[in-house]
């Protein structure tokens, strides 16, 4: 397996996995803070640490394997995907941007606003993974 | 866009490697630049290379690029 899919495979397991845990429990968890925003900042917090952690790990351990096997990490198909992949992030997570930006501040409270945009970064970050899967996976044509 | 589209353009690099030497999917790259990985897909047509990687190819295998590359017309 390319060491960016495997990458892109455990980025997108976590981006499934920590969110869905945020937006599920996030609400009720309780860490015993003294405020319910503190609360919130807190199962926010733990969501995004998990996930740079987990990313982190997977840029170390391919990088490392790449040295070891004196190999490039990244060459011209890589960076094609790559733009390719961002190019449809940008335009999810822009209209999630305008949503927040534009529509929600007339209307919600500022943890709906929070919530939007993360979700939204969100699922820019799952548009750009599964993309790049589906690219290694099924190949990719200029 | 094209993801999965499927490439008119097909190829006798793996051939060709063997041809030459019994050369690895890494030993071409390393010559051309490329990855082992994208080596694999573009002799399996998961990936259509640029045409600066395609004259490497080439001359890493040496043959003439027409020989290497056609183009399903």
């Amino acid at each position: 397996m390319h060491p960016n899919e495997r990458t892109a495979r455990v980025w997108l397991a976590c981006l499934v996995t920590a969110p869905a845990l945020y937006f599920l429990l996030g609400k009720n968890f309780d860490w015993a803070l003294s405020t319910y925003d503190l609360n919130r900042l807190a199962t926010l917090a733990v969501s995004l640490v998990f996930m740079a952690v987990a990313a982190l790990s997977v840029k170390l351990f391919n990088m490392r394997q790449a040295l070891v096997q004196d190999q490039k990490l990244v060459d011209e198909r890589d960076k094609l995907i790559e733009s390719r992949a961002s190019a449809l992030a940008y335009q999810v997570l822009m209209l999630g941007m305008i949503v927040v930006g534009f529509v929600l501040p007339f209307s919600a409270t500022r943890w709906e606003i929070i919530d939007t945009s993360f979700f939204a970064i969100v699922l820019a970050e799952i548009v750009h993974s599964a993309m790049i899967v589906r690219a290694y996976r099924n190949g990719i044509h200029v | 866009m094209a993801f999965m589209s499927k490439s008119r353009l097909t190829n006798h690099v793996k051939t060709l490697r063997f041809l030459s030497q019994e050369m690895t999917q890494s030993e071409l790259g390393k010559k051309v630049g490329l990855t082992r990985q994208t080596i694999a897909a573009i002799e399996v047509g998961k990936y259509s290379p640029s045409l600066e990687s395609a004259f490497k190819i080439a001359e890493a295998l040496g043959r003439h690029l027409e020989e290497v590359f056609q183009w399903e017309g």
